[in-house]
């Protein structure tokens, strides 16, 4: 299984991180996003922030030009094919104050750094 | 068969899917090209629709074994896939 860390809150990075996922997802590979830290915090919000006035006008160009899909969409993308799964960091939430029915329903459950490391083969860190 | 083709021999071709990613980029075009090509039974063609060039020569080689045909005309790549 390949492990897809999420740390960042900026969407970019969590779009590309989800972009990753759903094609590992797409080349029938298990994968797992692991939402650990600020990117709870952006999954829980709306809208494009990635933390640079620049890199937010490029992406919302980008999304509205339909280049860019909002993050459901990627994610369901990669859930079409069953390999996909993602799991919220329960430390993280209890640091950030994030409780479960905060967050969106393509969160599949919430669980621990140490069952997710024991089972990845490969690590992403984003 | 010649793998390119003109857009109008390609129009003639019998597929059972077509997918239409027109205004699409990487990743998704490539990720929706898996999404409908798993759908497809053994033998049945996809005709896959692209305006973007980079998308139509990833996917013409992630699936180079399966591509039957192509086109180009303009901004517009037509790819026959068969699975």
């Amino acid at each position: 299984m390949i492990a897809i860390i999420l740390h960042s809150g900026e969407w970019d990075k969590i779009y590309h991180g989800l972009s990753l996922a759903s094609m590992y997802s797409a080349l029938e590979k298990k994968v797992v996003i692991f939402l650990t830290y600020w990117s709870l915090k952006t999954v829980v919000e709306d809208g494009i922030n990635c933390g640079d006035k620049e890199r937010d006008e490029i992406m919302k160009k980008a999304y509205n030009d339909g280049k860019v899909k909002d993050l459901t969409e990627m994610i369901e993308m990669g859930k079409a094919f069953g390999n996909l799964e993602i799991v919220a960091c329960s430390g993280s939430m209890e640091i950030l104050g994030i409780k479960e029915d905060d967050m969106p329903n393509w969160v599949d459950r919430v669980g621990g750094l140490g069952e997710i490391l024991m089972n990845a083969d490969n690590v992403i860190f984003i | 068969m010649r793998l390119k083709l003109s857009c109008e021999e390609i129009e003639k071709i019998e597929v059972e899917r077509v997918l239409d990613l027109s205004g699409e980029v990487c990743p998704v075009t490539a990720i929706k090209t898996r999404i409908e090509f798993k759908k497809l039974s053994e033998g049945d063609k996809i005709k896959v629709i692209l305006t973007s060039k980079e998308s139509a020569e990833n996917i013409g080689a992630e699936f180079r074994k399966n591509l039957l045909a192509y086109c180009t005309d303009g901004r517009k790549y037509i790819l026959i896939i068969k699975r």
